[in-house]
């Protein structure tokens, strides 16, 4: 009896036994992401091979085990496959993971097998919403038809009381027509005057003014997708804002910093691209003309070379859309890394832009205005120690804060020079 | 009366042309100026077209051999001679208003893959879902932890693998800032000890108009 339930006992502690070697066998998810994540992606080629289905390609399991733990070893051996692999990736030598057992890269293999890509949830009713459509027109063939209509009743009125009077025997007034009457005449004088004065006026203001304008640029680069939805901070790509008079338009390896990985656009079902003529763009094929001007070339994941070596490279010609004009100076630093003056002030709401559009006028009138009320933060700024009164005043309390106007903001040789 | 009709034409048709210059909300077109050579530099401006350059860009490279004011001396690297790049290091020393200066640094030009916890999860990657396949190198463990702060350095200088060289976006000693950066964070996570602080940590911030003028003096 005792000897019975033994055996039972260890039947059924070698069963619980068994089990658990089976839940602890290696997590081959965990083990891709600390060890092999950075070069290696299961579906996409990155710094080496997508390794979904690498068992079925590699000569066999074992080969598959000691490249793993010794690459480098393996191209000095000669090993046909593995100088063929090493050529293709151009000789970039995959590090040695020694510490990886057999049945570690297994799971490796077998996670790598199971990957599907995330696929983006596609929001009801296909998510793709066309620009709005313009009601104005309707509204405006309204307003003539009840326009039309008034006159037609003012007429039939004036007709049918005409007739009345010549029935009755009144002696009717020669009707003055509309073109003569001085009343309506004096009225349009008026009514003209005003529109065009202000037509006059304010095209004459705003000759030379750019606000609105919204260039077709040579790529079609959404700001909303990289400043907005990807959080890339503007500083990124415009490193020169806090340092230079020129916020810089980057360069095509700042772009390829992230675009070497990156060569298509995924979010066509949340973020549908259009131009602001409503015509729609497709992301992928913008990124592949970033290629063609960055000199990449996709298939073998390196530069194009010239003959001497430079990256055969050209750059992006972009349409310039705030054209301050020459005889102006502006210093972008000035107002990024001293005044601390945020880029959607000028350039507003710019994580929201597909299409870049010049939010701000430009004018002197709205510089000089942001002048004299912007105060200038004066508290722990070296720059702006040598105004020593206006220190001692903020401190005795005497003044509340001190504007760009106060240190010769508004001095015409500030900006003209 | 004919008069008067021509003057009232006449104002009508001045009008609709000015406001022609600029109208609608979205406009493709710049419109006109005044004084096009007061608006548009006659001279050559940054980012203009350059006819007298083979590759017809305005903004050119410093010449070779020379410093700016007021910025580091340049490092005599080579690309991919890796056991130099071990031994490599500053004589910076960074107080604590510079590691916090580096921190926003960090943040812009390295938190956007590598996490802005250093832990290789930034928004574009995160955790795998992101837009960026390749997994940013996680400075908190493995083999990143205690990483020669040369390689770091040379990382930042030349790029590696998948990441971008950043040498166009820092100069020499923002890249040795973030460095020090990260070696701090490491040291209080396991990491070998910190060594890029400045005697007195606790010194306040200095006046940098000073600072520079001392710096390009010593030049």
């Amino acid at each position: 009896m005792i000897r019975r339930f033994a055996q039972r006992a260890f039947i059924f502690f070698s069963v619980l036994l068994i089990n658990s070697t089976a839940i602890a066998q290696p997590d081959g998810k965990a083990l891709f992401t600390s060890n092999c994540a950075s070069c290696h992606h299961p579906v996409k080629k990155s710094t080496g091979p997508a390794l979904q289905g690498v068992d079925g390609r590699v000569p066999s399991k074992e080969w598959l085990h000691k490249w793993v733990r010794n690459s480098a070893g393996m191209i000095a051996s000669g090993d046909e496959y593995a100088q063929k692999i090493y050529n293709e990736y151009n000789k970039t030598a995959m590090t040695a993971f020694p510490n990886l057992t057999d049945e570690e890269i297994d799971a490796i293999v077998g996670y790598v097998n199971s990957y599907k890509a995330p696929t983006t949830a596609v929001p009801a009713g296909g998510g793709a919403t066309a620009p709005k459509e313009d009601n104005t027109w309707l509204y405006g063939v309204l307003t003539g038809i009840l326009f039309l209509l008034g006159v037609i009743l003012w007429r039939v009125n004036s007709g049918l009381r005409r007739a009345a009077h010549q029935k009755e025997g009144i002696p009717t007034e020669d009707e003055i027509p509309l073109y003569r009457n001085k009343v309506v005449i004096a009225l349009t004088c008026i009514v003209v005057f005003i529109f065009c004065g202000y037509w006059i006026v304010n095209g004459a203001i705003e000759m030379g003014r750019q606000q609105n304008y919204q260039p077709e640029q040579p790529i079609f680069y959404s700001h909303k997708v990289h400043a907005g939805i990807n959080q890339v901070n503007c500083l990124y790509c415009h490193a020169g804002a806090e340092k230079s008079r020129q916020a810089m338009i980057p360069s095509a390896n700042v772009c390829m910093n992230c675009h070497m990985q990156i060569n298509e656009y995924t979010s066509e079902e949340t973020h549908p691209l259009y131009t602001a003529e409503g015509v729609k763009v497709n992301g992928t094929e913008e990124i592949k003309k970033l290629y063609d001007y960055a000199g990449w070339d996709e298939k073998t994941g390196t530069y194009k070379r010239k003959p001497n070596g430079e990256i055969d490279s050209r750059p992006i010609p972009w349409t310039k859309i705030h054209n301050l004009a020459d005889h102006v100076y502006f210093n972008h630093s000035q107002h990024v890394a001293v005044g601390k003056v945020q880029c959607q002030q000028c350039h507003g709401d710019i994580q929201n832009m597909d299409e870049v559009y010049q939010f701000s006028p430009l004018s002197m009138g709205w510089c000089i205005n942001c002048h004299r009320q912007t105060k200038v933060q004066f508290e722990s700024n070296n720059y702006y120690s040598i105004f020593e009164k206006y220190h001692k005043e903020l401190k005795s309390g005497e003044r509340e804060g001190v504007t760009v106007e106060d240190i010769g903001g508004l001095e015409c040789q500030r900006c003209h020079y | 009366m004919n008069r008067t009709k021509s003057i009232v034409v006449a104002t009508l048709l001045v009008g609709l042309g000015l406001t022609a210059c600029n109208s609608g909300n979205m406009r493709r077109n710049p419109g006109k100026i005044y004084a096009p050579d007061m608006t548009y530099s006659q001279a050559y401006d940054a980012y203009t077209y350059n006819p007298n350059f083979a590759d017809s860009m305005s903004s050119r490279k410093p010449v070779e051999g020379t410093i700016a004011m007021g910025h580091e001396l340049p490092d005599h690297l080579k690309e991919g001679d890796t056991l130099a790049y071990k031994s490599y290091t500053t004589a910076l020393r960074f107080n604590d208003a510079d590691i916090k200066e580096a921190k926003r640094i960090y943040d812009i030009y390295c938190g956007i893959c590598h996490g802005q916890q250093l832990d290789g999860n930034g928004p574009l990657y995160a955790g795998g879902e992101g837009k960026f396949a390749a997994k940013p190198a996680n400075f908190k463990e493995g083999n990143y932890l205690n990483m020669p702060a040369g390689q770091i350095y040379a990382a930042i200088k030349y790029g590696k693998n998948k990441m971008g060289s950043y040498a166009s976006q820092l100069d020499i000693k923002q890249r040795w800032m973030i460095v020090a950066y990260i070696k701090k964070v490491q040291s209080e996570n396991n990491g070998a000890a910190y060594t890029f602080g400045a005697s007195g940590t606790t010194t306040p911030a200095v006046d940098t108009t000073k600072v520079d003028s001392a710096a390009v003096a010593k030049h």
